[in-house]
């Protein structure tokens, strides 16, 4: 027999189960946050991109309504459909894809699959890109929730019944002096409670019911740069646009978005939603 | 970066002191020589649009037309040192995300050994494994861009002649970064040879273990998702996981039985089929779960001159040991669960195969050779895998003859697949795949270093419940190859969706029509340099290496590739 090198083998080989035991982390689950907004605190953008026939979409969906009941009005969401799984069915009522969500995708950087969403189209360090699978969400979210910006956006729509016409200002301001450099601004309108076609694990749903799905941009996806923002006066920005007549006015809201693009940065710094109606 | 700096200063410092060292000295003994090799590979897309069979709307179709990959491999020895150094280059390349575009470029691998005395020092890039690798393999496997080195230490202690021990600690490469988590192995093997009369008995056992440490930001992440998950499902994750194998090879005469068994701590994983009840809802999707772990992998063969015979076996249960547990797919993979499927090379024998399971798999292989006469052999194989008992997700039967004369190759066979598509590609309703493949292959000798091969397949393909042919339907494949002498070879094939089915590309008319996917390749092979030159229309399909699958978009345009040694 050979005792020394066995002893040598076991000496090493229990250095790796000495030190075991770890203190337990302690988890308790997360509680709603009240739904007044504090002053200077961004809201989130949750960005999710898929589309109808994206199966792991409806798992996404049903993540994203959770933190919203944890996180209320601080959490925006958009459903962004586009890429290879927002091909509609023949079946489905709608075409959601709009050339925007590509360009937009394309300019996020695309997935390596479906459903990811971005958060406050954020590169999280550690991360290779900023499409962020579903596990991933809560935790990002938990990190830039407390995020504090300097910007205001108010959103004044008007709706026309009759001319089935929607007209809306968006005024920005700064809340305090200081210089925000390359600040683009993004306004587009989404609309809840779509009831039409959805892949989902169990196969095609004909009653599946699409929350957040973005309509339509009035700007481009990419935003506008804006210029001349200050403490002392607004900076508005006036919209018009005739409602196609199937879309439900009741479930429509406008989102304005105000990222900071710089080289490989696109950063959100704030984002705010209104009900047309 | 800190790392790559420094990595690349030692590079330069060491290469420098190489040439010093070669130059200053005035030796005649080989071993004391400096010896340099090396290879070069490049492969250059030019993309064609086609969004008939799928190759659009990625940005190499749309509007960058134009990827390349390249590596450059270096390897120099000089007086017990082994320097290699690989340079990357990735411009608008698809090899990452096919459908997306990667551009870097950077040293992708740097290692330098050093034997002294019973002691192997090795620092940089690592690629090593421990067994067959259920608890860890750190590999390069470039047609899937995988490359999972590790970046740190390793030491080999030859501690007697027939047994040595190792340990290593590092972190995961993530393509020009690593990963922050920090993972730590040992290992050892065993060799024994005993003697039974005239006949031997060797035993070659071995065990390793191997550990991980998440890093806090990834930790905070995973509380902070286990934060929304009702009471009942939280657990309280840890930082640390980890692994153990104990393996054995065990050869007597022509018969040899290799088996392993590993297990796992506690490790929170992904379930990407998980049942969850949500306000009401069910909803199936990823979830965090936390379990032990364990895989159980044999393989039994006996091999004279006439037969070959090999027997394998495994069972898979909670064994996804990533880097970390946000990783998904192929990506922060520690460990690889070798797959237990034929790995076929015919064209239509290859479009379905079954990725192994991480989380939940029974499989099974059984392989016959048989020498027939001196002309004529067989092969008979038939594989399985399985998740439960109700449910068969793969199943192969293979059967391929072959003759051999003095001028001609002749191979016939037929293939048997079924394969679960709604499992293994996530597709809700997709009928099971049942195919038949028949095919035939002549390779004849014309002298003078002029060869012509011919290769004729088909895939005939089960129909739904609703009468509709399963997945792309039935195709048909030819092959015609020839080589005119060992410095150029033309190859012309297609691959023809001749009776299309429910997933075949669609017209504007919303109907599957017959579609073609030809393809031309040009080869030239002055002395140690290889260049191609192919037009190729690909069909979307699931491409796997060595068990690790992933879904390749159709592709669609002119490809140059450069192989070079030296």
């Amino acid at each position: 027999m050979y005792p020394k090198p066995f002893i040598l083998f076991f000496l090493i080989f229990s250095l790796f189960l000495t030190s075991c035991r770890e203190i337990p982390l302690i988890i308790t689950p997360i509680e709603a946050i009240s739904s007044e907004n504090e002053l200077e605190t961004a809201n989130i953008l949750i960005e999710e991109f898929g589309g109808v026939r994206c199966v792991g979409c409806p798992a996404g969906h049903s993540l994203i309504k959770e933190m919203k009941s944890i996180y209320k009005e601080k959490l925006v969401v958009i459903s962004v459909h586009t890429g290879s799984f927002s091909f509609p069915y023949s079946e489905n009522k709608f075409d959601y894809r709009l050339p925007e969500n590509d360009q937009l995708i394309n300019e996020l950087g695309k997935p390596i699959g479906y459903p990811v969403a971005t958060i406050n189209r954020k590169l999280f360090d550690g991360e290779s890109s900023r499409m962020l699978s579903p596990t991933q969400w809560p935790g990002y979210l938990a990190k830039v929730i407390s995020q504090k910006t300097a910007l205001k956006i108010e959103i004044n729509p008007s709706y026309n019944a009759g001319l089935n016409n929607l007209t809306f200002t968006t005024n920005i301001k700064l809340t305090r002096d200081t210089i925000l450099p390359n600040l683009y601004l993004s306004l587009l309108l989404v609309e809840d409670n779509i009831t039409d076609y959805q892949l989902t694990p169990t196969g095609k749903q004909p009653d599946y019911v699409h929350q957040n799905v973005v309509r339509h941009w009035f700007t481009p996806s990419s935003g506008i740069f804006l210029s001349k923002l200050s403490s002392k006066e607004n900076l508005p920005f006036s919209y018009n646009f005739i409602l196609p007549s199937l879309w439900n006015t009741n479930n429509l809201r406008i989102i304005a978005i105000i990222q900071k693009k710089e080289s490989n940065t696109f950063d959100v710094l704030q984002v705010i939603e209104k009900k047309i109606k | 970066m800190p790392f790559l700096k420094l990595r690349f200063t030692l590079v330069i410092w060491i290469f420098s002191h190489l040439f010093v060292s070669v130059y200053g000295q005035n030796t005649s003994d080989s071993e004391e020589k400096l010896t340099i090799f090396g290879q070069f590979q490049t492969r250059a897309n030019f993309f064609l649009r086609d969004s008939l069979i799928g190759a659009a709307n990625i940005p190499q179709y749309d509007y960058q037309l134009f990827g390349s990959e390249s590596w450059l491999n270096l390897q120099a020895d000089y007086q017990g040192f082994s320097l290699s150094l690989r340079f990357d280059f990735f411009n608008n390349s698809n090899l990452l995300i096919p459908t997306n575009s990667y551009s870097d470029q950077g040293i992708g691998n740097f290692l330098i050994e050093k034997s002294l005395d019973k002691l192997t020092l090795s620092a940089g890039y690592i690629y090593d494994q421990i067994g067959s690798g259920l608890i860890f393999r750190s590999f390069e496997e470039r047609s899937l861009l995988i490359d999972n080195a590790l970046a740190g230490i390793k030491l080999k202690y030859q501690l007697l002649p027939d047994l040595f021990i190792k340990a290593f600690a590092g972190r995961q490469k993530k393509q020009f970064e690593l990963y922050p988590a920090i993972i730590r192995g040992f290992q050892s093997e065993y060799f024994r040879s005993i003697s039974l009369g005239r006949k031997k008995v060797t035993l070659a056992p071995g065990t390793g273990i191997v550990a991980r440490t998440i890093d806090d930001a990834s930790m905070n992440n995973l509380v902070s998702t286990l934060q929304t998950y009702p009471t009942e499902e939280i657990f309280i994750p840890k930082y640390n996981t980890y692994a153990a194998t104990f393996y054995q090879t065990l050869q007597y005469e022509s018969l040899r039985w290799y088996s392993e068994a590993a297990i796992k701590s506690k490790d929170t994983y992904i379930d990407p089929f998980a049942i969850t009840l949500s306000k009401g809802d069910t909803i199936v999707g990823n979830r965090y779960k936390q379990d032990f772990g364990i895989v159980i992998y044999s393989t039994l063969s006996y091999s004279t001159e006439a037969i070959g015979i090999t027997l394998e076996g495994k069972r898979t249960k909670n064994f996804s040991f990533k880097t970390r547990p946000q990783e998904q797919l192929n990506r922060g993979n520690l460990n690889f669960l070798p797959p237990l499927t034929r790995i076929n090379s015919f064209r239509l024998t290859t479009r379905y195969n079954p990725a192994a399971q991480e989380l939940e798999e029974w499989s099974w292989q059984g392989d016959l050779q048989l020498r027939l006469n001196e002309d004529l052999s067989l092969n008979l194989n038939h594989s399985g895998m399985q998740k439960s008992a109700e449910e068969p997700l793969y199943r192969e039967w293979f059967l391929e003859l072959t003759k051999q004369s003095e001028n001609q190759h002749w191979t016939v066979g037929v293939q048997n697949q079924l394969y679960n598509q709604q499992f293994y590609e996530f597709k809700p309703g997709a009928p099971t795949v049942k195919t038949v493949a028949p095919f035939g292959e002549i390779e004849m000798d014309a002298g003078k270093g002029k060869s012509l091969r011919i290769e004729a397949q088909a895939l005939f393909m089960n129909k739904g419940k609703d009468l509709l042919l399963n997945d792309y339907g039935h195709w048909m494949f030819g092959l015609a190859e020839y080589v005119l002498n060992p410095k150029w070879k033309f190859s012309v094939s297609d691959m023809f969706n001749w009776k299309p089915g429910r997933f075949s590309p669609k017209n504007i008319q919303d109907k599957a029509i017959p579609l073609h996917f030809p393809r031309f390749d040009l080869y030239y092979q002055p002395g140690n340099n290889l260049f191609s030159l192919s037009y190729i229309k690909q069909v979307e399909g699931v491409i796997c290496t060595g068990g690790i699958c992933r879904l390749e978009p159709a592709f669609s345009g002119i490809r140059l590739s450069l192989n070079s040694s030296f």
